[in-house]
C-alpha cells in the first residue's frame, strides 16, 4: 500500500509519499498560479524521487488552502488536522503544535492518538506571522535569517509593542535613532513576535510536549522567546517542518484506505 | 505577571513613586525600579509639576491617586468590599458606605499616562483570556491588571454604563460571570429629561443600587456619612460650575491639564474632602488667572472642543502639547460637568439619594449618548450649548476603536456641527488608551495641520 | 419540494411576491429591527410588519460614508439596502435600541435621506428599550409602547383595538407554535429538514403576512412528517450574532454537517416564547417581548441565556456548537467566550467563529475552521 499527502498552501506546496509506515519521498516547491498546477508539479517531483507513477498511489489526501481543487486527491482534510497528525507521528509525545507560517499562525491541540482536540487560527493579521519578521528584517537592513542569531546576543532587548507591522517599523526606527544596537532590536522583534503568538496560544492552552513548526520555526530567537513565555522546552523535528501537513495527509490517506 | 510581581504590588509601586516625589523613603530595589520608570516620571513632572499654578492643583490630585490605589491595597485587609464600577459614576455613595471603588478605566488611564508602554501588555492579556480585542481599551487595560493578579480582585460589579454604552456594560457583565461575583445593573433610560419620568426611572434604579450595596456589605446606609459625602459633592459641584463660567473668558484661564484633574477627581473620589480640596485649589488658581487676565497661552490659535475624549499617552503629553501649540482645550468631553440639571439637597436620605442619582444621571456619556443624536439633552444639544457658551471654534473627535456607539454616530454629528454651528470639524482614527493603533505623534500632526490650515483663518 | 421552496425563497431577497401582493391590494408595510418590537401591534393596525434585514447588499460604500470603521457589517448592509432603494416599499420603519450599532441606524438613515442618499419611510420611529428588568422598567416600556401606538394610529389613521390585539395574539402564537413544531422535528435522530431550509423558513416568517404563512407552514409540516430524514452526519447548533443569510448555514452543511438547533434571533429566540392569551392583551404582549429569551443586550442575564443554549444543545443531541459573532459584535463576541467555557466544561465541543457579514463574507476562512471542527468532533 502506497499513500500520499499533498499540501497546497498560499506560498509553498508539499507532497509526501509513504509506504509501510515510512516516508518514501517528500518535496517542497513554491506555488504556481493555480493550485492544481502546484499540486501536480510537487507530486510529480515526489513521485520521481520515489521512482513511482501516480497510478501507484492507492490513496491521496489533499490539504491546505487549495485542497478542494486537487483532482488526483480522493478526499481533503483541513491543514489543521493534518498538521496535528503529522507532528504527532513524528514525535508521539507531542500534544501542542504551534505553526507559525509566512502568512498565518495556528495553534493545534492533539490527543494521545494525534487526533485534533482544539485549535485556533489567525489568518487575518500579519502580527504573529512570518510577514512581521520580513518587514522588520527590511527595516533593520539585515537578512531574515540573521534576526534569530543576533537576538540571542542581546543584553537589553528593546520593547516593541506595536501590533501593526507598519507602526512597529516606526517604533524600531525610533529606537535606532535613540542608539539601540542591532542585537537589542533583533531581540525586541523576536520577543514581540513571540508575544503575538503567545496570546494566541493561551486561548487554547498548552500541554506538553510542544513543537513549533512552520517557516518561523527556523528562527532561533523567536523559538527561544516563546519557550521562555510558555515555560516549556519545545521539541524539534528531525525532518523539514514544512512537510508536516502533507505527512499528516498521507497518514490520513492510509487510515482511509484501510477503512475501505 | 505571576506571584513575584503581585508581591511587588503595583499600587504600592505607584504610591512609592508618588511618595518619593514628595520626599519619603524608598528601598534600593524600589529606587532601581523607579529608575526604569524615570522617562515617564520626567514627562509627568513636566506636565504636572513644572508650572507653579499647575503644581498647586496637582499635589492634592496626586494624593487622591495615591489614596485610590492604597485603598484598594488595604481594602480586604480592613474588611471592606471592593466594587468594580465604571469611571463615569461619581463614587460618593460608595464612600458613604465604606465600599472601595475600583474602576478599570482609572487603572487603564494611570497606566497609559504613568508607565512607558504600560497598558499594552494588559490589553493583550485580556485578548488571551478570550475578551474580544474589539472591546474598549478603557476597560481592557484595567481588567488585564486585575485579572493578572496585580490588584485585589473585586467583590461585586456595579454597571452604570447600561443605556449609554454596550461595550462597557458587556465587560462588566462578563467580569461578574467570569469571577462569579454579584452583579447590579443601573440602567439609564433610553431618553433623557430634567427631573421628569426618565430621571425618576433612574432614581428608582439608584434605589436598587443602594439596596444591593446594603445586602453586599451587610450594613445599612448611614445617614450622617451620606450627608457628609453629599455636602462635599455639593461643594465640588459649585467649584465645577464656577470654573465652567470662567472658561468663557478670552483668553481661557483654565489650563488643559485641569480638565484631566477635574474629571479624574470626580471619577475617583467625588464626595470626599480630598476631592473638595482639589476643586477648591483649582478654582482659586483659575480665578486668580482670570482676574489677572492671564490666559494659559500668550495667544490662542484655537479654542478647541474635543467632543468626546482626549488622548492618554505617557506623561500626559496630550494636554501639555495642546497648550504649547496655542490650542486652548475649552471643552474636553469627559469634563463636561458644568451644566448640572440637578441639585444636591441634603435634607433627608431620600432627597440625598435622589440628588446623587441626579448627578449620576447627568454624567457625561450617560447623559449625552444614550439616545438619538438630536434628541433633547443629547450629544448635539450639549455640544451646541457649550460651543456657543464658550466660543468654541472647532470640534475634534478622538475616541477609542472599541466605541461602537460614538463611531456609529460621529460622522452624522460632525455634519450637524458643521452645518448648524458653522465650525470646522476633524475626526481622527485613534485609540485614547492604545497608542499602538495610531501613535501620538501621528495624532498630534493631524491636529496641528487641522488647526493651522482649517481653523486659523 | 414546491411547498418548501415557497417558504424558503422569500428568505433570499428583501421584497418578495407576498409583500408585493399585499401592497398591490393597498396594504401598508412597516419595517422593524430586532426581536423586541411587538409585531402584534402593527398587525392589529392592519399593517404588515416586516423585519428589516441586511441580505442582498453587495457593497457598503454608502454606509461607510456615514458609519465609522468599527460598526457591524449587518447594520451597514441594512443602511446600504436603504440607500440602494431596496426598502422603498416601506411605509414606515421602527428602529429599536437593541444594540449600539443598530440604534444608530435611526440617526444615520435620517441623515442619509437628508443628503439625498436614501429614501426615508414617511413614518419613522425610535423605540427605546430599557436594559434590565424591573417593575419600573416594565412601566417605562409600556409607556413607550403606548406612545408608539399613538403615533401609529395618528399617522396611518387607524385604530389599535383590544379586540384587534387579541386576534393578533392568536395569529402570532399560532406561528410560534408551528415553528416550535418545526424545531421539534429537527431534534429527531433522522432530521427531515436541513438547517439551511429551517433558517429560510424562519426568515420568511418575518417578511410574509402571518395568516398566509401559517397556512403554508402547516401544510409543510405535514409533508415533513413523512419526509425521510438525514442521519450519519455531525449535528451542529449555531449560537451568536444575527444572521438572515442562509448561505452561512449552507456553508456548514456543505461540509458534511447538519444544523439541527440554534439560539439565534433569526431562529429560536424570535419565536420560542408565546404571548399569554389571558389578561390585558397590550400588557401580555409587551411582557412577552420584554421577557423573551434575551439578546445579550440584556445585562445580568447570562445564566438565562446559557440555560437555554445548554438545554437546546442537549435536546437536539448536538455534537458541537458553533459560537459565531460578526466582527465588532461585542455583545455576542463576549458572551461566546463564556458559552465556550461553560459548554466545553459540560463536554460539549465548541468552535469560535468571528466572521464578516454580507459582501465581505470570508467563506474560505470559515470553511477551513468548520471543516477542522467537524474533523475534531467526528469519529
Amino acid at each position: 500500500m502506497i499513500v500520499a499527502g499533498c499540501d497546497v498552501g498560499s506560498l509553498t506546496a508539499e507532497a509526501v509519499i509513504m509506504s509501510d509506515g515510512e516516508i518514501l519521498s517528500s518535496e517542497i516547491i513554491g506555488v504556481r498560479p493555480k493550485p492544481e498546477q502546484s499540486a501536480k508539479d510537487v507530486m510529480d517531483k515526489a513521485l520521481q524521487k520515489a521512482h513511482l507513477a501516480l497510478e501507484d498511489i492507492d490513496y491521496c489526501i489533499s490539504t491546505g488552502y487549495g485542497r478542494e481543487r486537487i483532482p488526483f486527491a480522493r478526499d481533503n482534510i483541513s491543514e489543521i488536522s493534518c498538521h496535528g497528525k503529522g507532528a504527532h507521528w513524528l514525535i508521539p509525545s507531542v500534544r501542542t503544535v504551534i505553526d507559525v507560517g509566512g502568512q498565518d499562525c495556528k495553534v493545534i491541540r492533539v490527543d494521545a492518538n494525534g487526533k485534533l482536540q482544539n485549535f485556533i487560527m489567525n489568518d487575518k493579521c500579519a502580527a504573529g506571522t512570518g510577514r512581521f519578521l520580513e518587514v522588520m528584517a527590511k527595516t533593520l537592513e539585515i537578512r531574515l535569517d540573521e534576526i534569530g542569531p543576533l537576538s540571542l546576543l542581546a543584553r537589553n532587548p528593546v520593547v516593541i509593542t506595536s501590533m501593526c507591522s507598519i507602526y512597529a517599523q516606526t517604533e524600531v526606527a525610533a529606537s535606532i535613532a535613540q542608539g539601540a544596537g542591532r542585537h537589542d532590536l533583533a531581540a525586541g522583534i523576536t520577543r514581540a513576535m513571540a508575544e503575538r503568538v503567545n496570546s494566541l496560544v493561551v486561548r487554547v492552552g498548552v500541554e506538553e510536549d510542544v513543537v513549533i513548526t512552520g517557516g518561523v520555526a527556523k528562527n532561533t530567537g523567536v523559538v527561544k522567546s516563546l519557550e521562555v513565555m510558555l515555560r516549556v522546552n519545545t521539541k524539534k523535528f528531525t525532518v523539514d517542518p514544512q512537510i508536516v501537513g502533507a505527512l499528516g495527509g498521507a497518514l490520513f490517506a492510509k487510515e482511509k484506505f484501510l477503512q475501505k | 505577571m505571576k506571584e513575584k510581581a503581585a508581591q511587588a504590588s503595583f499600587p504600592r509601586a505607584i504610591s512609592t513613586m508618588l511618595g518619593m516625589m514628595s520626599g519619603t523613603q524608598a528601598t534600593d530595589k524600589e529606587v532601581r525600579g523607579m529608575m526604569r520608570a524615570l522617562p515617564a516620571m520626567s514627562a509627568m513632572m513636566e506636565t504636572f509639576m513644572l508650572e507653579p499654578d499647575i503644581r498647586e492643583v496637582a499635589l492634592p490630585f496626586m494624593e487622591i491617586q495615591s489614596s485610590y490605589l492604597q485603598n484598594l491595597s488595604n481594602a480586604h485587609k480592613e474588611g471592606k468590599k471592593i466594587a468594580f464600577e465604571n469611571f463615569n459614576f461619581p463614587p460618593a455613595i460608595l464612600y458613604a458606605m465604606d465600599i472601595v471603588p475600583l474602576s478599570p478605566e482609572v487603572i487603564s488611564s494611570l497606566l497609559s499616562i504613568g508607565v512607558p508602554k504600560g497598558v499594552f501588555r494588559f490589553l493583550d492579556y485580556t485578548t488571551g483570556i478570550g475578551i474580544p480585542e474589539t472591546m474598549c481599551t478603557a476597560q481592557r487595560g484595567g481588567v488585564g491588571v486585575i485579572l493578572s493578579g496585580l490588584i485585589e480582585k473585586p467583590d461585586m460589579v456595579l454597571n452604570m454604563a447600561s443605556g449609554s454604552c454596550d461595550t462597557n456594560s458587556k465587560m462588566f457583565d462578563f467580569i461578574s460571570e467570569y469571577l462569579h461575583i454579584p452583579f447590579c445593573n443601573i440602567d439609564a433610560p433610553p431618553y433623557w429629561d430634567e427631573g421628569g419620568e426618565m430621571m425618576r426611572y433612574y432614581q428608582q434604579e439608584y434605589r436598587k443600587l443602594v439596596a444591593f450595596l446594603e445586602e453586599q456589605t451587610g450594613n445599612k446606609l448611614d445617614e450622617d456619612k451620606l450627608r457628609q459625602c453629599c455636602k462635599e459633592a455639593k461643594k465640588q459641584d459649585e467649584y465645577v460650575a464656577e470654573i465652567y463660567d470662567l472658561r468663557r473668558a478670552v483668553p481661557n484661564p483654565v489650563p488643559a491639564i485641569f480638565n484631566f484633574m477635574m474629571f479624574g477627581t470626580r471619577f475617583m473620589s467625588s464626595g470626599t474632602p480630598q476631592a473638595t480640596k482639589v476643586m477648591e485649589t483649582m478654582y482659586e488658581v483659575v480665578k486668580e488667572r482670570y482676574k489677572k487676565g492671564e490666559g494659559v497661552l500668550p495667544r490662542e490659535k484655537a479654542r478647541a472642543g474635543f467632543v468626546y475624549l482626549g488622548h492618554f499617552t505617557m506623561g500626559g503629553e496630550f494636554w501639555r502639547w495642546l497648550e504649547h501649540n496655542g490650542i486652548s482645550l475649552i471643552m474636553e468631553g469627559l469634563a463636561i460637568l458644568g451644566h448640572q440639571h440637578y441639585t444636591i439637597d441634603t435634607s433627608t436620605v431620600d432627597t440625598m439619594l435622589d440628588s446623587l442619582a441626579g448627578q449620576a444621571h447627568n454624567m457625561i456619556m450617560t447623559k449625552q449618548i444614550r439616545g438619538p443624536l438630536d434628541y433633547p439633552g443629547q450629544w448635539f444639544e450639549d455640544i451646541a450649548t457649550l460651543s456657543k457658551d464658550l466660543n468654541i471654534d472647532c470640534a475634534i473627535y478622538l475616541g477609542t476603536m472599541g466605541c461602537k456607539n460614538t463611531w456609529g454616530g460621529i460622522k452624522v454629528l460632525m455634519k450637524m456641527i458643521e452645518e448648524e454651528l458653522e465650525i470646522p470639524t476633524l475626526i481622527i482614527h485613534s485609540d485614547t488608551w492604545d497608542d499602538r493603533v495610531t501613535p501620538w505623534p501621528t495624532i498630534r500632526d493631524q491636529i496641528e495641520e487641522f488647526v493651522n490650515t482649517v481653523v486659523v483663518q | 419540494m414546491e411547498l418548501m421552496e415557497k417558504l424558503v425563497e422569500p428568505a433570499k431577497t428583501l421584497s418578495n411576491p407576498y409583500v408585493e401582493r399585499w401592497r398591490e391590494k393597498g396594504g401598508k408595510v412597516i419595517g422593524y429591527t430586532g426581536t423586541y418590537i411587538p409585531e402584534e401591534i402593527i398587525y392589529a393596525a392592519g399593517i404588515l410588519p416586516y423585519r428589516i434585514g441586511g441580505r442582498e447588499a453587495t457593497k457598503v460604500t454608502i454606509a461607510d460614508m456615514y458609519f465609522g470603521p468599527v460598526i457591524c457589517n449587518y447594520v451597514k448592509c441594512v443602511l446600504e439596502n436603504a440607500a440602494d432603494g431596496r426598502f422603498d416599499f416601506l411605509d414606515g420603519a421602527i428602529i429599536t435600541y437593541e444594540c449600539d450599532h443598530m440604534r444608530r441606524i435611526f440617526d444615520v438613515w435620517r441623515r442619509a435621506a437628508k443628503d439625498g442618499n436614501a429614501r426615508l419611510p414617511a413614518f419613522f420611529q425610535y423605540y427605546g428599550l430599557p436594559h434590565s428588568r424591573s417593575e419600573h422598567a416594565t412601566k417605562l416600556l409600556m409607556a413607550e409602547t403606548q406612545r408608539l401606538i399613538k403615533e401609529l394610529e395618528k399617522h396611518f389613521g387607524v385604530e389599535v383595538t383590544e379586540e384587534g390585539l387579541r386576534n393578533a395574539i392568536k395569529v402570532y402564537n399560532k406561528t410560534r407554535q408551528l415553528l416550535r413544531k418545526l424545531y421539534e422535528l429537527r431534534e429527531k435522530d433522522e432530521v427531515p429538514v436541513t438547517g439551511t431550509e429551517a433558517l429560510g423558513i424562519v426568515v420568511t416568517s418575518t417578511v410574509m403576512p402571518k395568516d398566509e404563512y401559517n397556512k403554508q407552514l402547516e401544510k409543510l409540516l405535514d409533508e415533513l412528517g413523512k419526509r425521510k430524514g438525514i442521519t450519519g452526519r455531525p449535528r451542529l447548533m449555531i449560537v451568536g450574532s444575527v444572521n438572515d443569510d442562509i448561505e452561512l448555514v449552507k456553508l456548514m452543511e456543505d461540509l458534511g454537517a447538519v444544523v439541527v438547533a440554534d439560539s439565534l434571533c433569526y431562529g429560536a429566540r424570535c419565536f420560542w416564547n408565546l404571548v399569554e392569551e389571558n389578561g390585558d392583551p397590550l400588557q401580555t404582549i409587551v411582557t412577552r417581548y420584554w421577557e423573551h429569551i434575551p439578546c445579550p443586550r440584556m445585562y445580568g442575564e447570562y445564566s438565562r441565556r446559557y440555560s437555554f443554549v445548554r438545554d437546546i444543545a442537549r435536546s437536539g443531541k448536538v455534537d458541537g456548537v458553533i459560537l459565531e459573532n460578526i466582527r465588532f459584535c461585542d455583545l455576542h463576541g463576549t458572551d461566546n467566550t463564556l458559552y465556550g467555557r461553560d459548554l466545553e466544561a459540560e463536554g460539549i465541543p465548541t468552535l469560535r467563529l468571528e466572521r464578516q457579514y454580507g459582501p465581505l463574507a470570508d467563506s474560505g476562512r470559515l470553511r477551513t475552521r468548520v471543516q477542522a471542527f467537524l474533523e475534531r468532533i467526528g469519529g
